[in-house]
Parts: C-alpha cells; sequence; structure tokens
C-alpha cells in the first residue's frame, strides 16, 4: 500500500473519531459527570494521537497529547467540565478538523496554529490527582503539572473534616504571568490557606512547588470550615495573585481506588471493534454496473437454454440465477450506510447554532441506524442541515417568548429517521412558534406568487407548499445561518432528484415538521413500463396511485386543461406523447412478446394516476406493459436537467428506456 | 493536450464529417464503437441523439456534424461510429461519419489555427490544422466539444423540440 493510500485511510478515520468526539462533547456538556463518557472522550482523543503520531503529523498528535491530558483529569474526577474547559475540548476538536481539511488539500498542518490553545490548556490541566498512581508518570509537554495522590488516609480526613461541617475545597490560584517571584507567592498562598483550614497534603504541594514544578497555576485541597467566598477574600490579597477559585469538592466525584482496574479491562474491551476494510464508493459503482450486466447477459443466458431445451443448462443456469440474485442483494447492502454517519454531525451544529442564536434547544436523534445507499447519504446531507437550521432560527423561539408563552423554555428539535418499506422517512419537527397561513397568503399575494381570490381559495396544505417556491422566504432579514440564498426550494429539488418527496405540516404556536421521504435504495426500484406512441418509459410505481380506464369522451377541457371526473374530483391530465413529442425508446420486438398486465380497446383511454407531493394527475398512456424491478442509472450530466426525466435503464436485451419523473411532470 | 514536447509526434485519429477530414488526439479518446441503436431523449437539444449502454453505462451520443452547425439530414451508414470521450466525470459519445485510420503526426506539423482558415467549424473547437504532404486534417480539440456554456444549455430545458429522427 502506498503512503498516499493510508493518508486516505487516516483522513476517513479520523473523520469519523472527530464526527464522534462533537457528539460526546455536547453529551458531556449536558452531563459533565458521565465517566463512561469521559473514558469514550479519552479513548477517541487517544487513538488519534496514535493514528496522528503514527502518521508523522507531530502538531496533531501534540493537541491530541494536551486534550488527552485535560480529560485524564476529567475523568478520574477531579474537576468537571465546565464551561471553559466544554469550550476548550471544542476548540480542540475544530483544530482537528482544520489539520484534517489542510492534509486533505496535500498542504502542511504546520499552517494550522495551535500554540495558543495548547498554552491554555496548559493552564486548566492542574493538580493532577491519580488514585493510586505514581507521580512519575507524567509525560511529554507538561512536566510541570504536578500529581497529587489522594491515599485511604487522605481520604479519612476529608470524610472526618465533613462530619465536622467543614467542607472540602478545591482551590486554583493564578499567579500573573510576569511575576518573578511565583514560588514566594505561592508559598504565600499556602500559608494563608493554612490559616484557614487543612490542605491535603501539605508537603508534597509544597514540594512542587518548591521544585518549581508548576506553571503558574496552583492547585491544592483544603478542608475548612470557611465559606468559598472567605477563603477567596482573604487569598486575592497576596500579591501578584492574578485569580482565586474556589470550589467546593465533592468527594464522591474521587474514583475510588479499585474503579481503577474495571476502567482498563474497559478499554481493552472497546478495542476489539468489528473488522472493517474502507472501499472507495467508485470501486461500489463499478461492481453494481458489472452485477447489472451479469443480469442483463443471465436474462439472455436464460432465453437461450429455453430454446434449447437441454436439463442439464438449465439446471446450471438456475443455479447461476440464484446465485446472481445473492450476489446483487449482498451488492445493494454493500452500499448501504447508516444514517448515523451524517447525523453524527449535526448535534455539534446544532449545539454552535443554537448558541449562536441564543436559543435553547434540546436535540433529539432517532431511527441513525437506518441504513441507506451512499448515493442518497452524500446528497440528504445538505436539505437536512437546511431544514435543521431552519428549525433552530425560524422554528423555536428565544427562551424568554417561549417561557412567555407558557412554553418550556428548551424548545424541542427531533430528528427522527424511520423504515417504510422501500422508502426511508426522515421527519426534522420542532416546538416552535409555526407557520402563520394567514401570514403565508399575504407573502404569497405580496410576492405575485398567487392572487388574493387564488389565495382565499386555496386549502392550508396547499398555501404551504408555496415555500417551496424558488424565490420565496418569509423571513426578510437573511439571519447568519439560514439566510445565504439556499431555500426550501433548494431542498425540495435535492429531494425530488433522488426520487423522493416533502411534505410539510405545520399548526401555528404548536411547530413544524418537515417530512422527507426518500428511496432507500437508489439504484433498484419498481416501475411500470408503459407505451406511449412507439416508445416505452419507466413509471417509477411509489408514485402511482391506481390505472384506470375512461373513455375518450370522458375528458373535458377547463382553461385549456384536460380533466377527467375521478371519484367526485377534477383530476388534470396529461399526455405524454405531446409533452415529449414522442420521443423515447422505440417498442422492440422483446417487449413486444412481454405479457400485457392490462390493454384497452381503441375507443378508451388508460389513464394512470400518479401524486406527488400532494397534487394528483393522469397520465394518458397507450399501453401497459408491465411491472418490473429496474436498475436505475443517472443520466449523462448534460441531460440531467430536462423536465420529466429522472433517469434510464436498461432493460433485459440492453436497451436503454427513460425513467419518467413524475414529480418534476405532475407539478 | 499542451504536454507533449517539441519534436514529438502524436497519434491522431482520423474521423470524417460529410467528405471533410478531422482528427483527434488519441489521448482525449477512450474507444471507438459501431452505432448501437440510440434511445432519444426528449427535449434534449437537438444535436443530442439520445442515449447509448456501454457495457452496462448509459452515455449521452451527440451528432458532431449537427453540433457544429452542418445543416440537412445525414444517414447513418455502415461506416458511422462513435467516438467515446472522457468528459470531466463522464464519457460523452459522438457520431461521426467514418474514422479511417490512426496517423503519426510531428508536432510541428500542427499549425495553431491560422486566420484563413476555411473549415465550417467554429475556432473554438479546432486545435490546429495538420497539413500531411498537402493533406489538411483539422484537428479538434474534443475536450471543448461541448464547453461549459454548451454544457449548461444542454441542460436546459428545450420546449421547441425539432423533429430530426
Amino acid at each position: 500500500m502506498e503512503f498516499s493510500q493510508y493518508k486516505e485511510l487516516f483522513i476517513g478515520e479520523s473523520e469519523e473519531i472527530i464526527s464522534s468526539l462533537n457528539n460526546n462533547l455536547v453529551n458531556l456538556e449536558s452531563n459533565p459527570s458521565d465517566l463512561s463518557l469521559l473514558q469514550e472522550i479519552f479513548r477517541l482523543i487517544h487513538t488519534l494521537k496514535g493514528m496522528a503520531a503514527t502518521m508523522g503529523y507531530q502538531r496533531m498528535s501534540t493537541l491530541a497529547h494536551a486534550l488527552e491530558t485535560l480529560l485524564d483529569v476529567l475523568r478520574r474526577g477531579v474537576i468537571e467540565a465546565d464551561k471553559e474547559i466544554m469550550d476548550k475540548l471544542f476548540q480542540g476538536v475544530d483544530k482537528f478538523s482544520q489539520i484534517i481539511e489542510v492534509i486533505k488539500k496535500g498542504e502542511e498542518e504546520s499552517s494550522v496554529e495551535i500554540e495558543d490553545l495548547i498554552e491554555t490548556l496548559k493552564d486548566i490541566n492542574v493538580g493532577d490527582i491519580k488514585t493510586g498512581i505514581k507521580p512519575t508518570e507524567v509525560g511529554g509537554g507538561f512536566e510541570e503539572r504536578r500529581v497529587l495522590r489522594l491515599d485511604e488516609e487522605d481520604r479519612k480526613m476529608i470524610k472526618e473534616s465533613l462530619e465536622k461541617g467543614e467542607k472540602t475545597y478545591q482551590v486554583t490560584l493564578a499567579i500573573e504571568r510576569e511575576s518573578l517571584l511565583k514560588q514566594a507567592r505561592a508559598f504565600t498562598a499556602l500559608s494563608v490557606a493554612q490559616d484557614m483550614g487543612k490542605i491535603i497534603k501539605p508537603h508534597y504541594i509544597a514540594n512542587q512547588i518548591k521544585q518549581e514544578k508548576f506553571g503558574r497555576l496552583v492547585v491544592f485541597f483544603l478542608t475548612s470550615k470557611h465559606t468559598p467566598e472567605e477563603i477567596r477574600n482573604k487569598l486575592v490579597l497576596v500579591p501578584e495573585i492574578e485569580k482565586v477559585d474556589v470550589k467546593i469538592l465533592d468527594i464522591n466525584l474521587l474514583l475510588p481506588l479499585k474503579k481503577e482496574k474495571e476502567t482498563e479491562k474497559k478499554e481493552t474491551e472497546t478495542l476489539k471493534v468489528s473488522q472493517t476494510i474502507r472501499v472507495k464508493v467508485n470501486h461500489l459503482d463499478n461492481l453494481m454496473n458489472l452485477i447489472g450486466e451479469l443480469v442483463i447477459d443471465k436474462t439472455r443466458l436464460i432465453e437461450i437454454s429455453r430454446s434449447l431445451e437441454d436439463k442439464v443448462l438449465s439446471d446450471t443456469i438456475s443455479r447461476l440465477n440464484n446465485l446472481i440474485s445473492a450476489l446483487q442483494d449482498e451488492m445493494i447492502v454493500l452500499r448501504l450506510v447508516p444514517l448515523a454517519y451524517i447525523f453524527g454531525h449535526f448535534p455539534r451544529m446544532m449545539r454552535d447554532i443554537a448558541a449562536r442564536e441564543a436559543k435553547e434547544i434540546d436535540f433529539i436523534i432517532e431511527g441513525e441506524d437506518i441504513g441507506v445507499d451512499r448515493t442518497v447519504l452524500d446528497e440528504i446531507n445538505e436539505p437536512l442541515i437546511h431544514l435543521l437550521r431552519n428549525a433552530v432560527s425560524h422554528g423555536v423561539e428565544s427562551p424568554a417568548v417561549r417561557k412567555a408563552k407558557g412554553k418550556k423554555e428548551r424548545g424541542t428539535i427531533r430528528l427522527k429517521a424511520a423504515r417504510e418499506k422501500n422508502y426511508v422517512a426522515i421527519e426534522v419537527s420542532d416546538d416552535g412558534k409555526g407557520i402563520n397561513i394567514d401570514n403565508l397568503k399575504k407573502v404569497a399575494v405580496e410576492k405575485g406568487f398567487f392572487t388574493q381570490s387564488e389565495v382565499e381559495r386555496m386549502k392550508d396544505e396547499d398555501i404551504l407548499n408555496v415555500i417551496f417556491l424558488p424565490g420565496f422566504s418569509t423571513k426578510e432579514k437573511s439571519s447568519f445561518v439560514s439566510g445565504r440564498g439556499v431555500g426550501m426550494d433548494v431542498v425540495k429539488d435535492k429531494v425530488t432528484a433522488l426520487g423522493g418527496t416533502v411534505h410539510i405540516e405545520t399548526k401555528e404556536e404548536r411547530g413544524t415538521k418537515v417530512t422527507i421521504r426518500l428511496p432507500v435504495n437508489m439504484a433498484i426500484i419498481e416501475v411500470l413500463l408503459v407505451r406511449v406512441g412507439k416508445y416505452i418509459y419507466c413509471l417509477p410505481l411509489v408514485s402511482i396511485i391506481e390505472i384506470i380506464k375512461i373513455s375518450k369522451n370522458e375528458v373535458k377541457k377547463i382553461d385549456n386543461t384536460e380533466v377527467v371526473n375521478y371519484r367526485g374530483t377534477v383530476l388534470p391530465i396529461i399526455r405524454l406523447e405531446e409533452k415529449f413529442g414522442a420521443v423515447g425508446r422505440l417498442l422492440t420486438s422483446t417487449l413486444e412478446e412481454e405479457k400485457e398486465t392490462v390493454s384497452y380497446q381503441d375507443d378508451g383511454l388508460s389513464v394512470v394516476v400518479a401524486e406527488s407531493a400532494g397534487k394528483v394527475a393522469g397520465l394518458v398512456v397507450d399501453k401497459l406493459i408491465g411491472q418490473q424491478d429496474i436498475v436505475v442509472k443517472n443520466l449523462p450530466s448534460a441531460l440531467r436537467k430536462i423536465k420529466g426525466i429522472g433517469g434510464a435503464t436498461i432493460l433485459g436485451k440492453g436497451e436503454v428506456v427513460l425513467v419518467l419523473d413524475l414529480n418534476s411532470l405532475i407539478s | 493536450m499542451e504536454k507533449e514536447e517539441r519534436g514529438k509526434e502524436i497519434q491522431v485519429v482520423i474521423f470524417k464529417l460529410g467528405e471533410e477530414e478531422f482528427g483527434g488526439d488519441i489521448f482525449q479518446i477512450r474507444e471507438i464503437i459501431r452505432v448501437p441503436e440510440i434511445t432519444p431523449v426528449p427535449q434534449a437539444p437537438d444535436f443530442v441523439e439520445g442515449m447509448i449502454n456501454l457495457r452496462g453505462q448509459v452515455l449521452a451520443v451527440i451528432d458532431l456534424a449537427k453540433r457544429f452547425g452542418m445543416k440537412g439530414e445525414r444517414e447513418q451508414s455502415k461506416d458511422s461510429r462513435i467516438i467515446v470521450v472522457e468528459l470531466d466525470d463522464n464519457l460523452l459519445g459522438m457520431i461521426v461519419d467514418a474514422v479511417p485510420e490512426v496517423l503519426r503526426v510531428p508536432e510541428d506539423k500542427i499549425e495553431s489555427t491560422p486566420e484563413a482558415i476555411t473549415s465550417w467549424v467554429h475556432r473554438d473547437f479546432i486545435r490546429g490544422i495538420a497539413n500531411l504532404e498537402g493533406r489538411l486534417i483539422v484537428i479538434l480539440d474534443l475536450n471543448r466539444i461541448l464547453t461549459f456554456k454548451e454544457k449548461e444549455s444542454l441542460s436546459r430545458t428545450n420546449i421547441e423540440k425539432q423533429d430530426n429522427l
């Protein structure tokens, strides 16, 4: 394997780790004392450090080491991850992303600045207490860190003082950076503290200071009957002490000795992850194409063997047939990637957006283990980001407004995926202010999308669809996140191009729900083969409601549109022949042989009733040929934007047939 | 392709459009195939013949002569071929009337488009003219047959579909 291939692997794995780091950090923010989370974050950073070091990315591994040190302090429960520490952790992970981006571009990692962050990390990395671990265990770059052991005696002492009604504090002193007398100041502060209570392991601390084993931060533990304020006020009087932090120490947070072994065991267990290899997507695409070819040849073989009537041959071919089907199924599974792959990036993103917009949200993800085709996954990311951003900035109200409305101050945004047969439905819902239909109508008229009389006649669900029209946005001011000119129309276009649908529901003051339905498997869909004039088209079965037969004189004209009465409603009909100018694939003899499922007399019309985004229309076809599973091929890029054509497929004998895009035909 | 050094030869695939001879750098050509059955695409520009199946891959096929603005109906013959080129990441097929030979042409025999060129092909598509003992061959830059602008217009819906079948 070439170095560059290792590099690709490294980048891929790093991105995954960064993504799960972000998720775990978001979780940690709400559960700062969750030990298993801390362990997981530690493990991830440790892995990243090892990988970066192996690849020779020195800066990345240095930064990982610094973060690891901080995590180590956190997971030992000495200090809790407060806002400052969380910020540092997030910054650290962002630096990793930056470095990866730089490496991707083939540039030197040194262009990413990490020194400032490492410097501030040093300020946090203090007073590392390791229960029962040798103090010499400190490594690389952070020699100034002091290690304090809490043994049984110390615990006993803390316990006793607690019983006396005293409290145990963690005191952090920051000495001014420029101070030339750091040692002296530290000692003065210690003796001031000593007057107010008992310092745990005073000799050890004193020794460390004597040996100058500290940066400018001194951390010690003090049991005292005084209040934190009293201690603080005293210590702050010591010259050149910049900052004093006194925190009540929850002794329960200090890990008991024996837990150490358990965690070690856990670490080794998590290392046994399932064996995977990474494959480039284009190899999978090629494989898919080859299997497609194999299927076509198989069909030919079956025909040949039928005509030869040879028992041995037909047995062999039937076995081959089974093998190819199995291969096809396996191929489909191979291309499925769990939604978690993109969902994984969202918690961090939502946290950041909510912070920027000063909103408080609970973000809930469901169904992230559902697998979808790789192509779908890549394409759906952007629309989902847009919907989620909308939910934060236009959906959920600010905490104050929510409170005034009698709602919970924290809004809830839910991203939920569920499997529906061959489709996956992804919902983005919020409990925010919803969409005001009257307002929407007003804007629709103002912007000239509809006339006043039109909107008055429209149903609420119809008027909602105006949101998906290009150039429509009810929010005039483009906000930092949701502006950028990407509108709901882009969401719709993307989803439609993937053969999916978008549906929006809203209740004023209750929230909005946008549902995207997508085929799980882009490549293989069920279609109805129809003949129009001399040509064959495929109609995706998912949009088809039913097939009706009408007589020619049932067709009426309203405003130049042909319509028929369909179960009491007006059904516009589309004549494909006129629409396409009779172009498509000529009906070849192969298909003529296909069994006809439905066929009508000349005096009637066969109408395929299809639905898309709430709209129903009838497509007039000449003949229904049959139903079939097809492998959809992408159109050559140059032909991709033609309205009404969604793709192409190759039928049994190698003929290219157009697959219609019913969504764009109907709407 | 500008990477050839001076004094070197390039291999040129010669093809005919009508009576005129054209050439394309062999490195720009992926393969040359016989014309299979073509599925027309509705509402596509008129120089787009349709789509074909090339070993399981669907690719667009254009009529090169129509692309260059040659008027009139032309019959495909048994000599007609499709030249498959790779454009960006896509394959594109170009129908030509015949592909008689592949020639080695010294780089210095290729003159950059002279002013007095009489070919009806737009100069943007031309890489140079090879003068081989009085035989003039227009060397095309096949990667520019669909320039970005044209690619865009190809994608745009063309309502007025001419009946060119």
